[in-house]
């Protein structure tokens, strides 16, 4: 089975990002680690990127929609771009089909065990522990992950706020999350 | 035969044994039946079989223990002095990404090249802003030589799966723990010390992880792990068969002469048997195959019945031993016929047996016609006297026997030939000859499910080609036709890894104009990015990890590249058209074929041999023996394959190999009966020859490897058959004679 890493990554986003509306919590012990809880709903997100190479910062704006077995991670600017996540993989839409990638059923599953409080896969792949106030701090502990990332920062009060994204090459990606109100 | 020349063919016989014993050491020997199958190019098939990926490779499926467990066993079975190349997917993955990276920019998808041929500069540059707008992490392309990160879209395309990977293999489940170990064999996966080497490391390595973690097992999957079984099992047979054959062959000759010195002579006669041909067998071949040596412990069988027959006439003196010897001479020849017939087939293990036995035959003849001289007239090489009352007894029985019974005895055989060759049915699925150990096939059938393979064809295409850019853009194309393929799952070939020079030249050609155009300039203008530079080298070879240069190999003829593709199972191979460089590698299939051809070749060989023996017969001892005797030789022949496949279901080439052999003992048979020979003396020693053949043939029987067991069940019958009806050419001679 084939696995694209760059999945794994996107994974992480959305592992952090369901803590937006699922009301996580940080607490300073490791062997006490916040819970998330998928609830349905919408969260509004900025992405700031700084990629290794390129002078100024690449902004984004669109929204994530969770449901039970299905998670939608849509860019509205600069471009559209809508990514599905299902037990059955990960798809990418690409002008009006949606394309299944290859290899990508891991990734599902690795994503419906976290929606379902399956912590085991977190301690598996990440060091875990507190550092400021309201902040997480994911260290990956295994490759492929250890390839791509540094570190992951996640903060949040009541729900999850922001994370931080710092990559191997140099590149950080920063991402606000609002809960949209109905 | 002068002192002289009896001392000068013992000088060369201990030459050719001090020659064997020197070239021992360099003798490569091998076990696996599949490496020694018949093709009409062998050695250039046996190099492939060799070279395929599949049989290069090991695969280990660590469970029920924890990462710890999986540790011990990883650092102990590394350690240990084998030729292998462990795969550290970690490192390969790095240095592939490194590689990546420092040449993005002129790596593409086939489907972003076909865009960006056909000036798609739009749709590459909004797929590279939905890049640049996702949270995912660039993993290889560098913006300033990628602005588009084509480079990403490549690496999704043809990198290997690197999911939940450590230094030691892979983590294939995570509750409970299993992991994946592979490694590369860097010697020969079908030589039989390498192979029993490796597999005494990874019992050494299992037994230090258990004393630890009991629970925790290993299963293994590689031809390399078959080849170590049957070569134990070989050896065991050898020297269980040979040993058993031996004791046998001894015990029945203490039994009816009750000397020693018979015994002794007889046993000097199958040690110069035993000892020349194994002999020239080393001096011949290269690489031996052990199996031929377990086929060829039947030398005990006919090489003992020599010594019977020289004894016999020994003890009735120096005239009784002259009046045998040219009877034997004409048994060695016809036996030797036989022999000759397999060594001239394209089937090195038969070649094997053949020399073996063929060499052993003419040794214990000469050991019997120079040795036996000494012990003319000695009472000791007289069998016991109730030997001799049944023989006596028995051969009254035959006498009784009236010439036109015996007539009507060989119209009977040949109705019945003719009767039960319509019932004979062949299957020539080489999966037949072998059988591993029900262990070893569940090991397997583990590691196919672990990799979740089992619902999965898999097929191998061999391309050969003069230069590795040729290759890579046979496979660049090949490629954009399996995609088109919806049966096909998967493949895994170098010009996934690495693109042709030209694809790469064509690619940054294709990107310059983009560089040029509107849409790029803006594109490069919002990125602040100045248009990238032109390269002037490319992606090579030898920038790839070990693992994945292993895909391809080159020799003298040009480069070798082996493409894995799987398939949902019932694919039609034949859909997909091949250009004439690339072929389906398909051993096991091509076996069967080649298998098919041999049964062919070795139909015409026994209708050969019968004619011959027609032929000798008629010249020896008139056309009424002759013809009678062909019938008799058919009836034993199709009367030994009909009770074999009776017994264990449709016959192989391996039957018909053994009825070569019954031919030559039922022909030697037929000459002692039908000679004016003491009939009570050939009834001693025809029936005690037949004993240790069956003695030794039936011992096969035993055999785990059913080609070896079917051969010895068919001799078996065969001999039986051949013994007990021979003696009817006495009545005929008889009539003959008047």
């Amino acid at each position: 089975m084939k696995f694209n890493p760059r999945l794994v990554s996107l994974v992480i986003g959305w592992l952090l990002i369901v803590g937006a509306t699922t009301g996580m919590t940080v607490d300073r012990s490791e062997q006490d680690l916040p819970t998330y809880r998928l609830e349905a709903g919408r969260v509004v997100f900025v992405q700031t990127k700084h990629l290794q190479g390129i002078p100024r910062p690449l902004v984004s704006r669109g929204y994530v929609e969770l449901s039970a077995e299905r998670v939608e991670w849509v860019t509205e600017t600069p471009v559209f771009n809508r990514i599905i996540v299902t037990p059955q993989g990960v798809h990418e839409q690409k002008s009006d089909v949606e394309q299944r990638i290859s290899g990508s059923e891991s990734v599902g599953q690795l994503m419906l065990a976290l929606l379902n409080h399956d912590y085991e896969y977190l301690q598996h792949y990440f060091r875990v522990q507190p550092t400021q106030q309201d902040c997480l701090l994911l260290t990956p502990s295994r490759e492929p992950l250890t390839s791509f990332y540094q570190t992951i920062t996640a903060c949040g009060n009541e729900h999850l706020e922001s994370v931080e994204l710092q990559e191997t090459q140099g590149s950080r990606t920063s991402i606000q999350f609002h809960v949209e109100q109905d | 035969m002068s002192r002289f020349a009896v001392r000068a063919i013992v000088a060369v016989w201990i030459l050719m044994l001090a020659a064997a014993a020197w070239q021992l050491p360099q003798t490569q020997w091998q076990s696996s039946i599949l490496t020694f199958l018949p093709s009409s190019d062998d050695a250039q098939d046996s190099q492939l079989l060799h070279r395929n990926p599949a049989n290069q490779h090991i695969r280990l499926v660590l469970t029920g223990g924890d990462a710890q467990a999986y540790q011990i066993f990883a650092h102990s079975v590394q350690a240990q002095p084998i030729e292998l190349q462990w795969l550290n997917p970690v490192s390969e993955m790095h240095i592939l990404r490194d590689n990546y990276r420092a040449f993005s920019g002129v790596l593409t998808s086939d489907q972003d090249y076909q865009r960006l041929v056909n000036n798609d500069y739009q749709g590459l540059i909004d797929q590279a802003w939905q890049q640049l707008s996702s949270p995912m992490p660039t993993t290889v392309s560098h913006l300033r030589t990628d602005p588009l990160m084509l480079a990403e879209a490549f690496v999704q395309q043809g990198e290997p799966a690197w999911q939940d990977i450590h230094s030691f293999g892979f983590t294939i489940q995570s509750e409970p723990l299993v992991w994946l170990m592979i490694a590369t064999l860097q010697g020969d996966g079908f030589d039989r010390s390498y192979a029993a080497t490796l597999v005494e490391a990874v019992a050494t390595a299992t037994q230090q992880m258990q004393m630890h973690y009991p629970d925790a097992r290993v299963a293994t999957s590689g031809v390399v792990f078959h080849t170590a079984e049957a070569a134990a099992q070989a050896e065991w047979e050898i020297n269980t068969f040979g040993v058993l054959s031996f004791i046998g062959v001894v015990g029945l000759l203490w039994l009816c002469f009750g000397h020693l010195k018979s015994l002794a002579l007889a046993s000097a006669v199958l040690i110069v048997a035993l000892s020349s041909g194994f002999a020239v067998v080393v001096l011949v071949f290269d690489t031996v195959h052990l199996i031929a040596l377990v086929f060829a412990t039947t030398l005990v069988g006919i090489a003992v019945d020599y010594a019977i027959h020289g004894m016999l006439a020994a003890g009735q003196g120096t005239n009784a031993f002259q009046r045998m010897l040219p009877h034997l001479r004409l048994g060695v020849l016809t036996t030797l016929m036989g022999y000759i017939a397999l060594w001239l087939l394209p089937f090195a293990l038969l070649q094997q047996v053949a020399v073996f036995i063929g060499s052993g035959i003419v040794f214990a003849y000469i050991a019997v016609h120079l040795g036996f001289r000494r012990f003319m007239g000695q009472s000791s090489l007289q069998v016991r006297d109730w030997v001799r009352t049944a023989a006596q007894a028995y051969h009254r029985r035959w006498s009784r026997v009236t010439s036109q019974s015996a007539r009507v005895l060989i119209v009977v055989f040949g109705v019945g030939a003719v009767g039960l060759v319509g019932y004979l049915e062949f299957d020539d699925n080489v999966v037949r000859l072998t059988q591993s150990s029900q262990s070893l096939l569940a090991d397997e059938r583990e590691v196919q499910e672990r990799l979740q393979a089992r619902d999965t064809a898999s097929y191998w295409l061999v391309q050969q080609t003069l230069s590795l850019q040729e290759m890579l853009q046979q496979q660049e194309q090949l490629r954009q036709r399996l995609s088109a393929i919806d049966a096909i799952q998967q493949w895994q070939m170098l010009a996934d890894q690495l693109p042709s020079a030209i694809r790469q030249q064509a690619t940054q050609e294709a990107l310059m104009s983009l560089w040029d155009s509107t849409a790029g300039r803006e594109y490069l203008a919002e990125l602040g990015l100045p248009a990238p530079r032109q390269r002037d080298h490319w992606l090579e070879l030898a920038d790839l990890p070990a693992g994945i240069q292993q895909l391809v190999q080159q020799d003298e003829r040009g480069w070798i590249s082996f493409i894995q593709i799987q398939s949902q199972p019932g694919w039609d191979i034949e859909e997909l058209a091949l250009p004439a460089n690339m072929q389906w590698f398909l051993p096991l299939d091509d076996a069967g074929e080649a298998l098919g051809e041999l049964r062919q070749q070795l139909y015409q060989w026994l209708a050969v041999a019968l004619v011959v023996a027609l032929l000798m017969l008629a010249w020896h001892r008139g056309w009424l023996i002759a013809v009678s005797g062909i019938v008799y030789l058919i009836f034993v022949l199709v009367s030994a394959l009909s009770v074999s496949q009776w017994l264990t279901g449709p016959l192989h080439v391996f039957h018909l190999v053994a009825v070569i052999l019954v031919l030559s003992l039922a022909i030697d048979y037929l000459v002692f009966f039908s000679s004016p020979l003491k009939a009570s003396s050939m009834h001693i020693a025809i029936k005690l020859s037949a004993l240790t053949s069956i003695l030794a043939f039936g011992m096969l029987y035993f055999s785990s490897t059913p080609a070896i067991s079917s051969f010895g069940l068919t001799i078996l019958i065969g001999v039986s058959v051949a013994a007990f009806l021979a003696p009817v050419f006495t009545r005929i001679r008889s009539e003959a004679n008047v």
